[in-house]
């Protein structure tokens, strides 16, 4: 930091020291041209931005006018294209499918109005969804390549409420992609540990099916469970179906074993088999017939010692 | 008075701002800066913790209303406001009859709460008459101030926020972008945001006036920050 950063610094600090009531106004006099220009042009900008609240998320023109001699006036004024209606109804057709909640969209005026790219707003139950249409890209397929952070960084960036951005290419089924607030920021990926570019992680489906599936990560609609009595013990084959998703977890850790970065990570988990698989597919199914609380707690241990 | 008795003050259904939507909504986002500042400026600084828990939310006043209620009052009235009345340029009347929206709303907020020495400041800085309770009401744009310059000043340092507003969230890391928003906006004793960075306060002092010029050297590479400088030039009523 050079001697002249260090006098602005001061300033900078006298000056907030002010605006909290526990120091006089600081002078400029000490300050050369130049250091006395940026001195002010931080302290206006400082006077010109308190009291903004910078979470806040300005209501649209059509919310503002709601319910108000207005409101006919507007429509008047700007009337939306054909083609626009269609697709607005045929989005809020596909939404209403999705009907544990209240469904409500319109066209996101707010973010014309400051050069943002989303062209609706839907409301599903307390979760605004921000929907992008995008008719500069060929096929449904370009979603998944698209960079979230161009598309949905400055969405979220503007409006701070929105819950989801997605991006919806206008086909017959209306193919989509939705991309959440942490999809537009790099990422440590696992267990490598490397820093990722955004990307865009989940698949490109129809509206309906990409909305129910985000909605359901966001706020998860949960239902009874099928009562356990219903099925019988001899239609399931357990062993089968233990044997199968010890199988699977065995070889997602040796998976992640050969990328890992750490030596003995590698050895460790690349060295799992099956014996690692038989042993957890015998401990679930002697858990179902029944084996007790410490036995069960003893060979989890023994296995964990094992490993 | 009120609009029912004022027949020139009806909304206008061809009113010229609905024409040009895009000078709007900027004249709406002015104003509801311009709302935010004359509520906030009045209160105890706003913590941090509060003002993250209501991101998203209404923060009302005593009384009941929000920047986004008086918002929507100031809307209707600048909607309402016929252009051959019209003296100055929108975006100053805007900027003008948000000021007295806001400043209404709060005198009937702390109506009988204010201590003399308030009441005293009062006058000073409200060039109004109580506001109605009709939401119609739209007698305070009368009594604009006479500074129509101050008030386009007002306009563009208020525009020249946003794309800083804007900026920050492009281009600040986490705690960068809070110590900003904690210091610049929020006005939270720097003391106080060190402490829940686990910073003394020379330092976030320090670091916001880093983050502060970065953002503005941005700003003056930025078309539309550089734009506004010129909005004097474009005085069209």
């Amino acid at each position: 930091m050079t001697a002249s950063d260090d006098r602005v610094d001061a300033v900078i600090e006298a000056f907030l020291d002010h605006l909290d009531g526990s120091g006089e106004l600081p002078s400029l006099d000490d300050l050369d041209p130049q250091e006395r220009a940026s001195a002010e042009e931080l302290i206006a900008s400082l006077k010109a931005g308190r009291g903004i609240d910078p979470y806040a998320s300005r209501p649209s023109l059509e919310q503002l006018l709601a319910g108000t001699p207005l409101e006919p006036a507007l429509q008047q004024a700007e009337p939306t294209s054909q083609s626009s209606i269609d697709l607005l109804d045929e989005v809020r057709d596909q939404l209403t499918l999705y009907t544990p909640f209240h469904v409500d969209v319109w066209h996101d005026a707010a973010a014309s109005g400051i050069g943002v790219r989303s062209d609706l707003v839907a409301l599903i139950g307390a979760q605004r969804l921000r929907i992008q249409v995008r008719d500069d890209i060929v096929g449904a397929w370009e979603l998944a390549r698209l960079d979230p952070a161009a598309v949905a960084g400055p969405v979220y960036g503007a409006f701070p409420d929105t819950a989801g951005v997605i991006v919806v290419y206008a086909d017959e089924e209306l193919s989509s992609v939705a991309i959440d607030p942490f999809d537009t920021e790099f990422c440590i990926e696992t267990p490598g540990g490397t820093s990722e570019r955004p990307t865009v992680h989940r698949p490109v489906l129809p509206l309906a099916d990409t909305v129910r599936a985000y909605l359901d990560e966001l706020a998860p609609v949960l239902v009874a469970t099928i009562d356990a009595g219903v099925s019988f013990a001899g239609e399931v084959d357990a062993t089968a179906i233990a044997g199968e998703a010890a199988r699977r977890a065995v070889e997602s850790v040796v998976g992640d074993g050969r990328r890992a970065k750490i030596d003995a990570k590698q050895v460790s988990w690349g060295a799992l088999g099956q014996r690692e698989v038989d042993a957890l597919s015998d401990l679930v199914v002697d858990a179902l017939a029944g084996l007790d609380q410490p036995m069960l707690a003893a060979r989890v241990a023994a296995l964990t010692d094992a490993a | 008075m009120t609009m029912a008795t004022n027949p020139s003050r009806r909304p206008l259904p061809d009113h010229p701002l609905l024409q040009e939507r895009a000078r709007l909504e900027a004249i709406l986002d002015v104003m509801y800066i311009q709302i935010q500042k004359e509520l906030h400026h009045r209160r105890a600084p706003v913590s941090r913790a509060g003002a993250r828990a209501g991101r998203g939310d209404e923060q009302g006043l005593p009384g009941g209303e929000s920047a986004d209620d008086v918002l929507q009052k100031a809307a209707v009235a600048l909607l309402s406001y016929p252009p051959s009345e019209l003296t100055t340029t929108w975006e100053a009347l805007a900027v003008g009859i948000a000021q007295n929206k806001a400043k209404g709303s709060l005198r009937l907020a702390t109506r009988g709460r204010r201590s003399s020495a308030d009441a005293d400041d009062v006058p000073d800085r409200i060039n109004l008459v109580p506001l109605s309770s009709d939401d119609d009401s739209i007698d305070l744009i009368d009594s604009l101030p006479a500074d129509e310059e101050a008030l386009e000043r007002e306009f563009i340092e208020s525009r020249q926020q946003q794309v800083l507003l804007r900026l920050a969230r492009e281009l600040l890391d986490d705690r960068e972008r809070r110590i900003y928003f904690d210091i610049h906006h929020l006005g939270i004793n720097k003391a106080e945001v060190g402490r829940t960075l686990g910073l003394t306060g020379q330092r976030v002092g320090q670091i916001y006036h880093k983050v502060a010029e970065r953002l503005l050297n941005a700003a003056h590479n930025d078309p539309t920050f550089r734009m506004l400088s010129n909005f004097t030039e474009r005085r069209t009523p």
